[in-house]
């Protein structure tokens, strides 16, 4: 089920209606409905999955009690073996099996071995990266004696499989989810209050600013190769917001949904395109996943406690392999490796310009910072033209494009005659919107958390982003979150 | 574990449930009247009044026997003509813009609740096949039909979505309009019908302008025609709902510049024909060349309601029986 969609205008209320209803009952009951509300959630896209998600839940659940029984170091070595083995394999399967397969049939027919071998038609199970490390980080929390193993199963499945998180994030830590299902969850009209207008602003996001981007983003990537530079290079950058509205407006909503419950789920996005360097745009950008893969990658890999062309491996593995946790696809191994490649000068180089950055003198101040905003911001928009190229030789041709002499020519005539002219200015304003007020709440985990601003405020805000939302959203076939397909 | 702070909240001031609730309850009302104030101002759902109006308006006509569906080709010269005449057996549910699924949920809705009709003059138009007539601009019009007949088969997604879309501000089919009249607002490029209030205006163009305007938005019209499954979908289901209430179907098609109709390819045609006549179609009247006089014409493929009227006829004639 979508976010987006008319089903979940129902199902939202019916099921928080329920949980309210419960809270008498007691939390087992409060959990065995979510529980059975986030299947259903998930199976509402393919129910045929639910087997998956069931058992690779059971698994480490099953792995959890056993490391909590057992103290031989052997034993509890297989057993977190086993979790990371189920989880990663089932992940490995699903979303890399055909991948690896192909590459590894083309890199032998590069020096003249052919090869055959069986690709299969697999479906991706929606969300399965998203789960798979979550479940992931209550077993190695368990291994690690950071926290005691759950017994009852309930909370434990409501947990791997919240809905409003389910399938796409935040990527949540065990110690810091699973408590929540097995304490009494009050939910206070302000939390409550600030739940609705978080998933309001994430509805603004996706609906106004991602799916008006992404009508331009498609038809420009659809016809790489032979558009001016000056259209490509647009049909970059509003991708650039086309993803973070997407991906940041699903975090909300997930976040404000889960609000509603009484839970609270960590930030995921922090005003990223305000960073002065990559280091921390990638402390802003998809938080949950990139400090998965610190605490989980980097820093078991040594993290900065190495020398520093050994941090700079680390980094460039890490990068890595999270360009590949993002799909089977070269693109974003590539996108991974450029990200890498941003952040290593700094480990040698320090950020030079930071000084001037925090000059008291504003003729310095601002110009820095601009320019390191805008110097930051280039180049991910550079990582993301292969992130969104279906090739590698896809993405050089809208390089390559960029680079010509045709950049200088007007979009204007092309996008008219394509028919996205009044898209495109859509588009644009929705942006500028949405950068002047993260810019104005840029200290808030959401632009509408307005909570110490004039109460005055709060409701012309959000009537104002309302308003834009059901005059300005993109009308069209219902389009998918990006991070869906991840 | 460690218990995290769960109902740790945003704000300092004091917030209540009441002041929660009074303030949603503020704000649905205001959602309401915005919803009410659209639904009344819009000339989107003036138009969805006229649309709906006019198929209800078939009840006031107590002699209906022979009923029209189809699009702009129809509406154009026998909405106005044939339903001002309560008397007629004739009577037009036809509107611009509708596709073979519209022409459907209109049909049924009609011959459900409108006792006596025998027959049902149906489209046969080529660019009826085409695909540019796989959405209608009527979309959301005839979802309430498909709504009121408990039947999600012709909707987008499901029934739920479609009653959703009923609601004023949700429809997107109205935000479509809102942002095509806010942008010919911004742009202040008002675009009017050729000749708007010029009855003769085609008449007044010389034969070749006519001819290359003809071709030109022939061409547009027969993209893709019978190409693609859908229209022969719906086409069979209203034949199959009109075989229910045992309605004789006649396809026919109204006359058109020789400009237009050249470019719906013979072949495609010739398996329209085929379809209909094999699947239910008794007889099909082609009648693409039968007016030439451009006076008869409003455009390039629509009589006007003086051409409809002579159409009227020739269908009495070949019918033998009265419609009008």
């Amino acid at each position: 089920m979508l976010f987006n969609s008319a089903d979940y205008v129902l199902f939202l209320p019916l099921v928080l209606l329920v949980y309210i209803v419960l809270r008498r009952a007691g939390l087992r009951a409060q959990n065995a409905w979510l529980l059975v509300a986030s299947y259903t959630f998930y199976g509402w896209w393919d129910w045929r999955f639910l087997g998956l998600l069931f058992g690779t839940t059971l698994n480490d659940y099953l792995v959890g009690l056993g490391l909590e029984r057992t103290h031989r170091q052997s034993h509890r070595h297989a057993l977190i073996l086993l979790s990371i083995g189920v989880n990663l394999g089932v992940l490995g399967f699903f979303k890399y099996y055909n991948f690896f397969v192909t590459s590894f049939i083309e890199a032998f027919a590069g020096i003249g071995v052919h090869l055959e071998a069986p690709t299969l038609k697999v479906i991706l199970p929606v969300g399965i990266s998203f789960y798979t490390f979550q479940a992931l980080t209550y077993t190695i929390a368990v291994y690690r004696r950071e926290m005691r193993a759950v017994r009852d199963p309930i909370g434990f499945f409501a947990y791997v499989a919240f809905f409003p998180q389910l399938v796409a994030g935040p990527i949540e830590r065990a110690r810091h989810l699973l408590p929540q299902f097995f304490v009494p969850r009050v939910i206070e009209p302000e939390a409550f209050a600030g739940g609705l207008r978080q998933m309001l602003w994430g509805f603004f996001c996706k609906l106004v600013v991602a799916d008006n981007c992404a009508t331009v983003v498609n038809s420009i990537f659809a016809h790489q190769g032979t558009l001016p530079g000056s259209l490509a290079l647009l049909g970059c950058v509003l991708f650039a917001f086309q993803i973070y509205a997407d991906f940041s407006g699903y975090s909300h909503i997930a976040l404000g949904t889960a609000r509603l419950f009484g839970f609270e789920l960590m930030q995921n996005f922090a005003t990223p395109y305000f960073s002065q360097s990559h280091p921390e745009f990638w402390r802003r950008w998809h938080i949950s996943l990139s400090s998965w893969f610190r605490d989980y990658v980097y820093i078991p890999l040594g993290g900065n406690r190495t020398s520093r062309p050994r941090q700079a491996f680390n980094l460039l593995v890490t990068f890595t392999l999270s360009g590949l946790w993002h799909g089977a696809n070269w693109t974003f191994i590539v996108w991974g490796v450029l990200n890498g490649l941003y952040v290593i000068p700094r480990v040698f180089i320090g950020e030079p310009l930071a000084p001037a950055a925090n000059s008291r003198n504003f003729l310095v101040r601002v110009p820095t910072v601009a320019f390191r905003v805008l110097f930051t911001f280039a180049l991910t928009v550079l990582a993301w033209i292969f992130f969104r190229s279906p090739t590698i030789g896809g993405a050089w041709t809208v390089i390559q494009e960029i680079a010509s002499r045709s950049l200088f020519i007007s979009p204007v005539g092309l996008l008219r005659s394509m028919g996205l002219l009044t898209t495109v200015a859509y588009a644009m304003l929705a942006i500028a919107f949405l950068l002047a007020m993260e810019w104005w709440q840029r200290d808030k985990k959401y632009a509408l958390e307005l909570g110490d601003r004039a109460a005055l405020l709060t409701w012309p805000a959000c009537t104002l982003v309302f308003v834009l939302t059901l005059f300005f959203r993109y009308t069209g076939a219902s389009l998918d979150f990006i991070y869906f397909q991840f | 574990m460690s218990t995290p702070d769960i109902t740790s909240v945003e704000m300092t001031r004091s917030f209540s449930w009441v002041r929660l609730i009074s303030r949603s309850v503020i704000g649905v009302l205001l959602f309401v009247a915005a919803n009410v104030y659209t639904y009344e101002t819009s000339g989107f759902f003036q138009k969805e009044h006229d649309y709906t109006r006019q198929v209800d308006a078939i009840a006031t006509h107590r002699d209906v026997r022979i009923i029209f569906s189809g699009d702009s080709h129809f509406a154009v010269p026998l909405n106005d003509y044939l339903n001002d005449n309560t008397a007629a057996p004739g009577y037009s549910i036809a509107a611009g813009g509708d596709s073979l699924r519209e022409s459907f949920a209109k049909v049924r809705r009609v011959l459900e609740t409108t006792p006596g009709i025998d027959t049902l003059i149906l489209t046969a138009d080529p660019h009826m096949f085409g695909k540019g007539r796989l959405e209608s601009s009527n979309r959301s019009f005839a979802d309430r039909y498909y709504i009121e007949a408990w039947d999600a088969s012709g909707l987008q997604q499901n029934l739920w979505s479609a009653i959703l879309q009923q609601v004023p501000l949700f429809n997107e089919d109205f935000l479509q309009y809102f942002r095509k009249d806010l942008g010919a607002l911004l742009s202040r490029t008002r675009t009017h019908a050729r000749g708007a209030g010029d009855p003769l205006a085609w008449s007044r163009l010389t034969d070749q302008q006519r001819l290359a305007s003809a071709v030109e938005t022939g061409r547009g019209d027969h993209a893709g025609v019978g190409d693609v499954q859908t229209p022969f979908v719906w086409y069979q289901r209203i034949l199959d709902v009109a075989r229910e209430h045992h309605v004789r179907v006649i396809g026919v098609r109204f006359p058109v510049n020789a400009g237009y109709s050249a470019q719906a390819p013979a072949d495609k045609v010739a398996t329209i024909d085929s379809f209909l006549l094999q699947h239910g179609v008794s007889q099909i009247i082609d009648l693409r060349d039968a007016l030439t006089d451009p006076r008869d014409f409003e455009d390039e493929d629509h009589v006007n309601e003086q051409g409809g009227a002579l159409v009227v006829k020739m269908l009495e004639q070949k019918l033998q029986r009265h419609i009008y």
